[in-house]
């Protein structure tokens, strides 16, 4: 078993509500790990707190309580010059590559600033780094005299993944990092991370809403819903037998490209709306909307193991299949 | 001289004849002027328009064009030197509290609301009514009076420039507030800053012309179109042209800034059309169809 390179241990990052003076409870307890080389998905729908992790993750968002191991120190707790050493090698890939970038820099100017900030003293050889970088994201060499606003949003992006490894990071976060690309674009965008972590190792937090796009790319996915998690396992056994229902009903959701098979696919319709980060259900969060809640579920269910390395927070993991009762529309 | 042709196109030349007209008497005014503006000469006392002196001279005898040319000089130097000082202070205050928010925003915004609630000629009458009247004083007044606005003015803008994800990447990167605030946000703060400030250099101008008509601001014998107005008032009657050229070059002065910084607002900003305008377009666009 590998050494994790980054550990997340029951993180909780809660906002105030500027008018009432309530804790927006966005991230409650959330535990996963990233193994180095490795590409992780963290899916879930807008709002259940994906994006606040991911922002705490790189710090520009401020944890309650909870740890983040990374190369043996807690995150968190690190500070002073040294401190942001350490916290420059977890980098952070925007969803609009557009706003990501300075309207008032040219590609140049930005990658050789990310470079200055990253300590490369010597202008001649910050010049030949923001080549090198321009390369390694396949972009053409004449782009540094570009604006942001001059180039395509795959290009953008481009700049924006170059920009990160500018820092010699170790674990990307990404994101949405393709949601606001043309759908050509996306798979370009992917088999980059994919080279990333081929040629450097570099781990990648892959978040999105996009459940196929994570399929392509990820060998571990989380599934997240208010704040927590509610599934975690390896791609091909979590997307092949879902153990939570949430699970069951995303995935149920997703059109299959065979008409035939289309035609006779059984799809959840899960009821009523997310509940508030505000004021969560007690005991398991999903269960006002699931529709195989029990008397049991009034409890926080632990995390259960399903299969080797595939476990969910629910009381019947592995009991339950909410799809194979559904109608078929 | 592509930005010459733009300034042009954006700023119009009426509006650049009259601002830059002022700015040349301004810097050359010692050259320009005829007479030594202090100067007196009681011989030439209240004499009218004349080859001597092209504009009159008042009651000592003093040259009226020298004068309005010092006017000029010690109007728009107290302008320059408010706009600069409470635009420096303003800015620092305002990007302060925009960045790093909290307790400091609270602080400087409270500050501020102060300010705004009792009204900037006020401030400065009250500076002055302490310290005493004199040209620096006033400048310094005005300046005080004048911080809030920048202040509030550049908060806005470094706040929601702050939450941009590009300002974000640059924390992530590692980047030091230092180099996050001078190299990135300042930069978008002064372009809006300094598009207010030629807008609200007329009002300075008034406010300095003000104070020293008043009597607290530009002290004699020092020449200065508000104070050239209230010592002309005894002779109205016999001279009106004492009052009306200064008051002349005041107005012309605002009306030059108020435009300026219109038309630069404009060109950043451009405004919806208003609904005369839309009528009017349609109805010539409807002729061009029927033609």
């Amino acid at each position: 078993m590998l050494e994790p390179i980054l550990q997340i241990t029951d993180l909780k990052t809660h906002f105030r509500d500027s008018r009432t003076g309530a804790d927006i409870r966005a991230c409650d307890g959330v535990t996963l790990h990233l193994n180095p080389g490795e590409i992780v998905g963290l899916v879930g729908e807008s709002g259940c707190g994906k994006s606040t992790l991911g922002r705490t993750i790189v710090g520009l968002e401020r944890a309650r309580s909870g740890s983040i191991m990374f190369k043996g120190q807690d995150v968190l707790a690190l500070k002073g010059r040294e401190g942001a050493a350490t916290r420059r090698e977890i980098q952070y890939i925007f969803q609009d590559p557009l706003s990501s970038l300075s309207p008032r820099q040219t590609v140049g100017e930005a990658l050789n600033e990310a470079l200055i900030i990253n300590g490369e003293g010597n202008s001649a050889a910050r010049r030949a780094r923001t080549l090198e970088l321009l390369e390694e994201v396949s972009l053409p060499s004449q782009l540094v005299d570009r604006y942001a606003r001059e180039m395509s949003g795959g290009q953008r992006q481009r700049v924006c993944i170059a920009r990160a490894l500018a820092a010699d990071p170790k674990v990307l976060v990404c994101d949405e990092p393709v949601s606001s690309l043309d759908v050509s674009i996306r798979a370009q965008i992917m088999n980059l991370f994919l080279k990333l972590r081929d040629d450097m190792g570099m781990a990648c937090l892959l978040i999105a809403h996009d459940l196929s796009i994570v399929r392509l790319a990820a060998q571990r996915v989380y599934v997240m819903y208010l704040g927590q998690i509610m599934e975690e396992g390896q791609s091909a056994s979590l997307y092949r037998k879902p153990a939570h229902p949430y699970t069951q009903a995303l995935l149920s959701a997703v059109p299959l490209t065979n008409p035939d098979e289309e035609q006779s696919r059984r799809r959840i319709l899960l009821r009523g709306e997310v509940p508030s980060p505000i004021n969560p259900p007690s005991g398991c969060r999903f269960r006002t909307r699931c529709p195989a809640k029990q008397s049991e579920c009034e409890t926080m269910p632990p995390l259960m193991p399903f299969e080797p390395g595939h476990g969910a927070r629910c009381h019947f993991t592995g009991k339950v299949d909410i799809v194979a009762n559904a109608a078929v529309p | 001289m592509i930005w010459l042709r733009k300034t042009f196109h954006i700023v119009g030349w009426p509006t650049l004849l009259l601002v830059s007209s002022f700015a040349f008497i301004a810097i050359f005014g010692s050259v320009i002027s005829p007479y030594d503006p202090t100067m007196q000469n009681l011989s030439h006392s209240m004499q009218s328009f004349s080859g001597d002196h092209w504009l009159g001279a008042d009651n000592l005898g003093r040259d009226t064009l020298s004068r309005l040319i010092a006017g000029a000089q010690t109007t728009l130097l107290g302008v320059v030197t408010v706009l600069l000082l409470a635009g420096t202070v303003g800015m620092m205050l305002g990007t302060l509290a925009g960045y790093f928010g909290g307790w400091l925003d609270e602080i400087v915004m409270r500050f501020c609301d102060f300010g705004f609630s009792v009204p900037s000629l006020f401030v400065a009458l009250a500076f002055v009514g302490v310290f005493g009247p004199s040209y620096g004083n006033m400048i310094l007044a005005l300046s005080i009076a004048w911080v809030p606005i920048y202040a509030r003015l550049t908060r806005g803008v470094v706040a929601a420039a702050a939450s941009q994800a590009y300002i974000e990447s640059l924390r992530v990167l590692g980047a030091s507030p230092a180099r996050i605030i001078f190299r990135h946000l300042v930069p978008v703060a002064l372009g809006q800053v300094l598009v207010y400030a030629s807008a609200d250099a007329g009002l300075l101008a008034l406010a300095i012309a003000n104070l020293s008509f008043l009597g607290l601001g530009v002290q004699p014998p020092q020449a200065e179109w508000g104070q050239m107005l209230v010592s002309a008032m005894p002779y109205i009657q016999e001279a009106p042209r004492l009052v009306i050229l200064p008051g002349i070059a005041l107005t012309l002065l605002v009306i030059g800034f108020n435009l300026l910084g219109e038309r630069i607002a404009l060109a950043k900003n451009p405004r919806a059309m208003s609904r005369r305008k839309l009528t009017l377009r349609r109805a010539i666009f409807k002729k061009e169809l029927e033609a």
